[in-house]
Protein backbone atom coordinates (compact mmCIF):
# COMPACT_ATOMS: atom_id res chain seq x y z
CA UNK A 1 0.00 0.00 0.00
CA UNK A 2 1.12 3.57 -0.37
CA UNK A 3 -0.07 7.12 0.03
CA UNK A 4 -1.87 8.08 -3.08
CA UNK A 5 -3.41 11.51 -3.40
CA UNK A 6 -6.75 11.66 -5.15
CA UNK A 7 -5.37 13.69 -8.03
CA UNK A 8 -3.06 10.91 -9.22
CA UNK A 9 -5.56 9.53 -11.75
CA UNK A 10 -5.75 13.00 -13.33
CA UNK A 11 -1.99 13.10 -13.42
CA UNK A 12 -1.81 9.66 -15.02
CA UNK A 13 -4.39 10.66 -17.61
CA UNK A 14 -2.38 13.76 -18.48
CA UNK A 15 0.79 11.66 -18.59
CA UNK A 16 -0.74 9.17 -21.00
CA UNK A 17 -2.19 11.87 -23.20
CA UNK A 18 0.94 13.99 -23.45
CA UNK A 19 4.00 11.75 -23.19
CA UNK A 20 4.36 11.05 -26.92
CA UNK A 21 3.80 14.68 -27.79
CA UNK A 22 6.33 15.83 -25.22
CA UNK A 23 8.89 13.27 -26.35
CA UNK A 24 8.62 14.60 -29.89
CA UNK A 25 9.01 18.17 -28.73
CA UNK A 26 12.01 17.33 -26.56
CA UNK A 27 13.54 15.18 -29.31
CA UNK A 28 13.44 18.13 -31.68
CA UNK A 29 15.22 20.33 -29.17
CA UNK A 30 17.80 17.94 -27.76
CA UNK A 31 18.39 15.82 -30.87
CA UNK A 32 18.18 12.31 -29.43
CA UNK A 33 15.48 10.11 -28.01
CA UNK A 34 17.57 9.18 -24.97
CA UNK A 35 18.01 12.79 -23.91
CA UNK A 36 14.40 13.52 -24.82
CA UNK A 37 13.32 10.79 -22.43
CA UNK A 38 15.44 12.33 -19.69
CA UNK A 39 13.86 15.72 -20.29
CA UNK A 40 10.34 14.33 -20.35
CA UNK A 41 10.94 12.23 -17.24
CA UNK A 42 12.24 15.30 -15.43
CA UNK A 43 9.18 17.18 -16.59
CA UNK A 44 6.71 14.61 -15.34
CA UNK A 45 8.51 14.31 -11.99
CA UNK A 46 8.36 18.08 -11.58
CA UNK A 47 4.71 18.06 -12.60
CA UNK A 48 3.97 15.45 -9.94
CA UNK A 49 5.46 17.64 -7.24
CA UNK A 50 3.53 20.70 -8.39
CA UNK A 51 0.35 19.04 -9.58
CA UNK A 52 -2.00 20.02 -6.72
CA UNK A 53 -1.07 23.66 -7.21
CA UNK A 54 -1.28 23.84 -10.99
CA UNK A 55 -4.69 24.75 -12.31
CA UNK A 56 -6.05 22.80 -15.28
CA UNK A 57 -6.01 25.97 -17.40
CA UNK A 58 -2.30 26.57 -16.91
CA UNK A 59 -1.18 22.95 -16.80
CA UNK A 60 -0.32 22.64 -20.47
CA UNK A 61 1.75 25.80 -20.67
CA UNK A 62 3.49 25.00 -17.39
CA UNK A 63 4.37 21.49 -18.54
CA UNK A 64 5.76 22.71 -21.85
CA UNK A 65 7.78 25.40 -20.05
CA UNK A 66 9.29 22.82 -17.73
CA UNK A 67 9.99 20.56 -20.69
CA UNK A 68 11.70 23.26 -22.73
CA UNK A 69 13.78 24.31 -19.73
CA UNK A 70 14.69 20.69 -18.96
CA UNK A 71 15.70 20.16 -22.58
CA UNK A 72 17.81 23.31 -22.67
CA UNK A 73 19.36 22.28 -19.36
CA UNK A 74 20.39 18.93 -20.79
CA UNK A 75 21.98 20.67 -23.76
CA UNK A 76 23.87 23.02 -21.49
CA UNK A 77 25.32 20.03 -19.66
CA UNK A 78 26.65 18.51 -22.83
CA UNK A 79 27.39 21.71 -24.65
CA UNK A 80 30.62 20.39 -26.06
CA UNK A 81 29.13 17.19 -27.34
CA UNK A 82 28.01 16.87 -30.91
CA UNK A 83 24.52 15.59 -31.49
CA UNK A 84 25.19 12.66 -33.76
CA UNK A 85 22.53 10.04 -33.20
CA UNK A 86 19.30 9.49 -35.03
CA UNK A 87 20.63 10.36 -38.47
CA UNK A 88 17.91 9.06 -40.79
CA UNK A 89 18.98 6.30 -43.10
CA UNK A 90 17.37 7.57 -46.27
CA UNK A 91 18.95 7.70 -49.69
CA UNK A 92 16.16 8.84 -51.97
CA UNK A 93 16.03 12.38 -53.24
CA UNK A 94 13.25 13.15 -50.75
CA UNK A 95 15.30 11.49 -48.03
CA UNK A 96 18.33 13.59 -48.85
CA UNK A 97 16.23 16.69 -48.59
CA UNK A 98 14.96 15.48 -45.24
CA UNK A 99 18.46 14.91 -43.94
CA UNK A 100 19.62 18.29 -45.13
CA UNK A 101 16.76 20.16 -43.51
CA UNK A 102 17.02 18.27 -40.25
CA UNK A 103 20.79 18.66 -40.24
CA UNK A 104 20.25 22.36 -40.63
CA UNK A 105 17.74 22.34 -37.78
CA UNK A 106 20.22 20.51 -35.54
CA UNK A 107 22.84 23.14 -36.25
CA UNK A 108 20.61 25.92 -34.97
CA UNK A 109 21.10 27.29 -31.46
CA UNK A 110 18.98 25.37 -28.92
CA UNK A 111 16.56 28.22 -28.29
CA UNK A 112 15.93 28.55 -32.02
CA UNK A 113 15.14 24.85 -32.16
CA UNK A 114 12.78 25.28 -29.23
CA UNK A 115 10.96 28.12 -30.93
CA UNK A 116 10.68 26.23 -34.21
CA UNK A 117 9.50 23.09 -32.47
CA UNK A 118 6.82 24.96 -30.57
CA UNK A 119 5.70 26.87 -33.65
CA UNK A 120 5.92 24.21 -36.36
CA UNK A 121 5.83 20.84 -34.59
CA UNK A 122 3.37 21.76 -31.84
CA UNK A 123 1.66 24.29 -34.11
CA UNK A 124 1.26 26.75 -31.27
CA UNK A 125 0.36 30.38 -31.89
CA UNK A 126 2.91 33.06 -31.08
CA UNK A 127 1.06 34.12 -27.94
CA UNK A 128 1.28 30.62 -26.44
CA UNK A 129 4.93 30.21 -27.36
CA UNK A 130 5.61 33.56 -25.69
CA UNK A 131 3.87 32.33 -22.55
CA UNK A 132 5.85 29.09 -22.51
CA UNK A 133 9.19 30.78 -23.10
CA UNK A 134 8.21 33.73 -20.93
CA UNK A 135 9.33 36.27 -23.48
CA UNK A 136 7.40 39.00 -25.31
CA UNK A 137 5.46 37.98 -28.42
CA UNK A 138 7.72 40.19 -30.49
CA UNK A 139 10.71 38.16 -29.34
CA UNK A 140 9.03 34.95 -30.46
CA UNK A 141 8.33 36.48 -33.86
CA UNK A 142 11.86 37.74 -34.30
CA UNK A 143 13.40 34.49 -33.07
CA UNK A 144 11.22 32.51 -35.45
CA UNK A 145 12.09 34.76 -38.35
CA UNK A 146 15.79 34.61 -37.56
CA UNK A 147 15.75 30.84 -37.19
CA UNK A 148 13.95 30.40 -40.49
CA UNK A 149 16.42 32.73 -42.17
CA UNK A 150 19.31 30.69 -40.79
CA UNK A 151 17.69 27.52 -42.05
CA UNK A 152 17.15 29.01 -45.48
CA UNK A 153 20.75 30.20 -45.63
CA UNK A 154 22.00 26.83 -44.54
CA UNK A 155 19.93 25.03 -47.15
CA UNK A 156 20.95 27.45 -49.88
CA UNK A 157 24.58 26.87 -49.01
CA UNK A 158 24.04 23.12 -49.16
CA UNK A 159 22.21 23.28 -52.47
CA UNK A 160 24.94 25.42 -54.01
CA UNK A 161 27.65 22.97 -52.97
CA UNK A 162 28.31 20.58 -55.90
CA UNK A 163 27.73 16.93 -55.10
CA UNK A 164 26.18 17.59 -51.72
CA UNK A 165 22.71 16.38 -52.61
CA UNK A 166 23.98 13.27 -54.29
CA UNK A 167 25.59 11.94 -51.10
CA UNK B 1 17.03 31.27 -51.63
CA UNK B 2 14.25 29.11 -50.28
CA UNK B 3 10.79 30.62 -50.15
CA UNK B 4 9.74 31.01 -46.50
CA UNK B 5 6.25 29.58 -46.97
CA UNK B 6 7.70 26.55 -48.67
CA UNK B 7 10.33 26.28 -45.95
CA UNK B 8 7.79 26.31 -43.12
CA UNK B 9 5.70 23.70 -44.95
CA UNK B 10 8.72 21.47 -45.36
CA UNK B 11 9.71 22.12 -41.78
CA UNK B 12 6.31 21.08 -40.45
CA UNK B 13 6.39 17.90 -42.51
CA UNK B 14 9.92 16.97 -41.65
CA UNK B 15 9.74 17.77 -37.95
CA UNK B 16 6.69 15.51 -37.86
CA UNK B 17 8.32 12.66 -39.77
CA UNK B 18 11.64 13.04 -37.92
CA UNK B 19 9.88 12.46 -34.62
CA UNK B 20 7.31 9.94 -35.77
CA UNK B 21 8.93 6.86 -34.28
CA UNK B 22 8.39 7.71 -30.65
CA UNK B 23 9.92 5.11 -28.34
CA UNK B 24 7.49 3.49 -25.97
CA UNK B 25 9.75 3.57 -22.94
CA UNK B 26 8.12 6.04 -20.59
CA UNK B 27 5.46 4.85 -18.23
CA UNK B 28 3.20 6.65 -15.83
CA UNK B 29 4.12 4.06 -13.19
CA UNK B 30 7.75 5.12 -13.42
CA UNK B 31 6.79 8.78 -13.21
CA UNK B 32 4.58 8.08 -10.20
CA UNK B 33 7.39 6.27 -8.45
CA UNK B 34 9.88 9.06 -9.12
CA UNK B 35 7.35 11.73 -8.25
CA UNK B 36 6.42 10.08 -4.96
CA UNK B 37 10.06 9.59 -4.11
CA UNK B 38 10.79 13.24 -4.85
CA UNK B 39 7.84 14.29 -2.72
CA UNK B 40 9.05 12.18 0.16
CA UNK B 41 12.55 13.60 -0.20
CA UNK B 42 11.15 17.12 -0.12
CA UNK B 43 9.06 16.30 2.89
CA UNK B 44 12.02 14.75 4.63
CA UNK B 45 13.93 17.98 4.23
CA UNK B 46 11.08 19.87 5.80
CA UNK B 47 10.93 17.28 8.54
CA UNK B 48 14.44 17.84 9.78
CA UNK B 49 13.26 20.26 12.44
CA UNK B 50 10.71 17.81 13.70
CA UNK B 51 13.19 15.01 13.75
CA UNK B 52 15.60 17.10 15.72
CA UNK B 53 13.00 17.63 18.40
CA UNK B 54 12.03 14.00 18.25
CA UNK B 55 15.65 13.31 19.06
CA UNK B 56 15.43 15.62 22.06
CA UNK B 57 12.25 13.94 23.15
CA UNK B 58 13.90 10.60 22.79
CA UNK B 59 16.90 11.72 24.76
CA UNK B 60 19.20 11.03 21.86
CA UNK B 61 20.32 14.64 21.79
CA UNK B 62 20.75 17.08 18.98
CA UNK B 63 24.48 16.51 19.06
CA UNK B 64 23.82 13.62 16.72
CA UNK B 65 23.32 16.28 14.04
CA UNK B 66 25.83 18.97 14.88
CA UNK B 67 24.73 22.49 14.09
CA UNK B 68 21.41 21.20 12.89
CA UNK B 69 22.89 19.61 9.78
CA UNK B 70 20.45 17.48 7.84
CA UNK B 71 20.66 13.82 8.68
CA UNK B 72 20.51 11.50 5.72
CA UNK B 73 16.86 10.51 5.33
CA UNK B 74 16.28 6.86 6.05
CA UNK B 75 13.03 6.49 4.21
CA UNK B 76 11.64 3.06 3.94
CA UNK B 77 11.19 3.00 0.21
CA UNK B 78 10.40 -0.67 0.37
CA UNK B 79 6.82 0.33 0.90
CA UNK B 80 5.23 -0.61 -2.42
CA UNK B 81 3.34 2.19 -4.01
CA UNK B 82 2.00 0.78 -7.25
CA UNK B 83 -1.49 -0.61 -7.20
CA UNK B 84 -2.48 1.27 -4.11
CA UNK B 85 -6.22 1.40 -3.63
CA UNK B 86 -8.00 4.55 -4.68
CA UNK B 87 -8.45 6.73 -1.63
CA UNK B 88 -10.43 9.79 -0.76
CA UNK B 89 -9.16 13.38 -0.83
CA UNK B 90 -6.67 13.90 1.99
CA UNK B 91 -6.41 10.19 2.67
CA UNK B 92 -2.69 9.63 2.62
CA UNK B 93 -2.80 6.36 4.51
CA UNK B 94 -5.52 3.90 3.55
CA UNK B 95 -7.24 2.02 6.34
CA UNK B 96 -7.13 4.69 9.02
CA UNK B 97 -8.62 8.12 9.57
CA UNK B 98 -5.74 9.41 11.68
CA UNK B 99 -4.39 11.30 8.68
CA UNK B 100 -7.78 12.90 7.96
CA UNK B 101 -8.17 13.82 11.62
CA UNK B 102 -4.76 15.48 11.65
CA UNK B 103 -5.60 17.39 8.46
CA UNK B 104 -8.95 18.46 9.93
CA UNK B 105 -7.25 19.79 13.06
CA UNK B 106 -4.89 21.83 10.94
CA UNK B 107 -7.78 23.16 8.86
CA UNK B 108 -9.61 24.15 12.03
CA UNK B 109 -6.75 26.13 13.53
CA UNK B 110 -4.59 27.20 10.60
CA UNK B 111 -6.67 28.77 7.85
CA UNK B 112 -3.50 29.74 5.98
CA UNK B 113 -2.49 26.11 5.51
CA UNK B 114 -2.78 24.56 2.08
CA UNK B 115 -3.48 20.95 1.25
CA UNK B 116 -1.13 18.60 3.07
CA UNK B 117 2.09 17.74 1.28
CA UNK B 118 2.20 14.51 3.20
CA UNK B 119 0.86 12.86 6.32
CA UNK B 120 2.37 9.61 7.44
CA UNK B 121 2.98 7.21 10.30
CA UNK B 122 6.48 6.75 11.61
CA UNK B 123 8.25 5.25 14.56
CA UNK B 124 11.08 6.20 16.84
CA UNK B 125 13.57 4.19 14.82
CA UNK B 126 12.68 5.68 11.45
CA UNK B 127 13.25 9.11 9.96
CA UNK B 128 10.35 9.63 7.61
CA UNK B 129 7.47 7.28 6.90
CA UNK B 130 7.13 3.67 7.79
CA UNK B 131 5.14 1.60 5.28
CA UNK B 132 1.49 2.57 5.41
CA UNK B 133 0.49 -1.03 6.00
CA UNK B 134 2.26 -0.86 9.37
CA UNK B 135 0.42 2.24 10.59
CA UNK B 136 -1.00 0.29 13.54
CA UNK B 137 2.54 0.03 14.90
CA UNK B 138 3.29 3.72 14.54
CA UNK B 139 4.78 5.50 17.51
CA UNK B 140 4.40 8.88 15.89
CA UNK B 141 2.46 10.57 13.13
CA UNK B 142 3.67 13.54 11.16
CA UNK B 143 2.00 15.94 8.78
CA UNK B 144 3.40 18.72 6.62
CA UNK B 145 1.48 21.59 5.10
CA UNK B 146 2.42 24.63 3.00
CA UNK B 147 1.79 27.97 4.68
CA UNK B 148 2.78 30.64 2.23
CA UNK B 149 6.48 30.19 1.58
CA UNK B 150 6.88 28.31 4.86
CA UNK B 151 6.07 24.82 6.06
CA UNK B 152 3.82 23.86 8.93
CA UNK B 153 4.66 20.59 10.61
CA UNK B 154 2.66 18.62 13.12
CA UNK B 155 4.08 15.73 15.11
CA UNK B 156 2.35 13.60 17.70
CA UNK B 157 4.51 11.01 19.37
CA UNK B 158 4.15 8.33 22.01
CA UNK B 159 6.45 8.34 25.00
CA UNK B 160 9.62 6.36 24.46
CA UNK B 161 10.04 3.80 27.25
CA UNK B 162 12.70 4.92 29.70
CA UNK B 163 13.25 8.24 27.97
CA UNK B 164 11.14 10.96 29.51
CA UNK B 165 10.02 13.78 27.29
CA UNK B 166 11.17 17.31 28.16
CA UNK B 167 9.15 19.15 30.75
CA UNK B 168 11.47 22.09 31.25
CA UNK B 169 13.40 24.49 29.10
CA UNK B 170 16.68 23.16 30.49
CA UNK B 171 16.12 20.02 28.44
CA UNK B 172 15.77 21.92 25.18
CA UNK B 173 18.49 23.22 22.89
CA UNK B 174 17.21 26.79 22.94
CA UNK B 175 15.81 29.25 25.46
CA UNK B 176 12.12 29.06 26.18
CA UNK B 177 9.50 29.85 28.78
CA UNK B 178 7.71 26.78 30.09
CA UNK B 179 4.09 26.88 31.18
CA UNK B 180 2.22 24.15 33.04
CA UNK B 181 -1.32 23.79 31.77
CA UNK B 182 -4.36 22.84 33.91
CA UNK B 183 -4.34 19.25 32.62
CA UNK B 184 -0.72 18.82 33.74
CA UNK B 185 0.78 19.22 30.26
CA UNK B 186 3.84 21.39 29.80
CA UNK B 187 3.89 23.99 27.07
CA UNK B 188 7.37 24.75 25.70
CA UNK B 189 7.72 27.25 22.83
CA UNK B 190 11.19 27.72 21.38
CA UNK B 191 13.00 28.27 18.12
CA UNK B 192 16.03 26.84 16.38
CA UNK B 193 18.14 28.53 13.74
CA UNK B 194 20.48 26.36 11.71
CA UNK B 195 22.00 26.27 8.26
CA UNK B 196 18.97 24.35 7.06
CA UNK B 197 16.57 27.04 8.16
CA UNK B 198 14.68 28.42 11.10
CA UNK B 199 12.07 26.48 12.96
CA UNK B 200 9.62 27.89 15.48
CA UNK B 201 8.33 25.12 17.71
CA UNK B 202 5.50 24.70 20.12
CA UNK B 203 6.07 21.54 22.14
CA UNK B 204 3.42 20.11 24.38
CA UNK B 205 4.50 17.34 26.74
CA UNK B 206 1.51 15.47 28.13
CA UNK B 207 1.38 13.88 31.59
CA UNK B 208 1.71 10.40 30.10
CA UNK B 209 5.00 11.38 28.45
CA UNK B 210 3.59 11.64 24.94
CA UNK B 211 4.20 14.84 23.02
CA UNK B 212 2.43 16.92 20.47
CA UNK B 213 4.27 19.59 18.61
CA UNK B 214 3.50 22.06 15.91
CA UNK B 215 6.18 24.01 14.17
CA UNK B 216 6.68 26.50 11.39
CA UNK B 217 9.81 26.18 9.28
CA UNK B 218 11.06 29.38 7.69
CA UNK B 219 13.77 29.23 5.03
CA UNK B 220 16.63 31.67 4.69
CA UNK B 221 18.87 33.44 7.16
CA UNK B 222 18.12 33.64 10.86
CA UNK B 223 18.05 37.39 10.66
CA UNK B 224 14.50 38.46 10.05
CA UNK B 225 13.17 34.90 10.17
CA UNK B 226 10.61 35.81 12.82
CA UNK B 227 9.33 38.54 10.53
CA UNK B 228 8.92 36.04 7.73
CA UNK B 229 6.64 33.84 9.78
CA UNK B 230 3.11 33.31 8.55
CA UNK B 231 1.81 31.81 11.79
CA UNK B 232 1.82 32.84 15.41
CA UNK B 233 2.80 30.79 18.43
CA UNK B 234 -0.82 31.14 19.58
CA UNK B 235 -2.00 29.38 16.43
CA UNK B 236 0.59 26.64 16.82
CA UNK B 237 -0.36 26.20 20.45
CA UNK B 238 -4.07 25.99 19.68
CA UNK B 239 -3.28 23.33 17.10
CA UNK B 240 -1.01 21.37 19.43
CA UNK B 241 -3.68 21.45 22.14
CA UNK B 242 -6.40 20.16 19.84
CA UNK B 243 -7.77 17.09 21.65
CA UNK B 244 -8.28 15.23 18.39
CA UNK B 245 -4.53 14.90 17.91
CA UNK B 246 -4.19 11.46 19.40
CA UNK B 247 -3.71 7.98 18.02
CA UNK B 248 -3.83 4.46 19.44
CA UNK B 249 -0.88 2.87 21.16
CA UNK B 250 1.14 0.68 18.79
CA UNK B 251 -0.19 -2.85 18.51
CA UNK B 252 3.29 -4.29 18.23
CA UNK B 253 5.66 -1.59 19.49
CA UNK B 254 9.12 -1.44 17.97
CA UNK B 255 12.13 -1.74 20.22
CA UNK B 256 13.08 1.59 21.77
CA UNK B 257 15.83 3.40 19.89
CA UNK B 258 19.37 2.40 20.79
CA UNK B 259 21.09 4.88 23.07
Amino acid sequence: MGRRPEWEPDYCEFHAARQRQYLRLARTIVGSWASAEDAVQTTFTTLYLKWPRIGPDTREAYARRVLVNASLGILRKRRREVITDEVPDRTTAAGSEHVELMDAVRQLPPRDRAVLALRFLEDLPVVEVAEILQVPEGTVKSQTSRALARLADSLSATESTPGKRAQ
Amino acid sequence: MTDQTDLTRRLRNQLASDTADVPDTLSSERSLTLGRRARRRRTATAAVGALAVAAVVGGTALAAWPDGADPAPRHDDSAPVAGAPQVAEGDFVPGTDIDETLAAAVAAHIPQAGEADDIYPSDWNTDGPIPDARFANATDWQGYFPVGDNTLGVLMAKAIPGEPAPTSCDELPAPCEATTLPDGSTYLPFSQHTESGNTFFVLLTHPDGSVTQAFEKVAGPAEGAADRRVLTDAQLRALAEDPSLTFPDPVDPPAPPAR
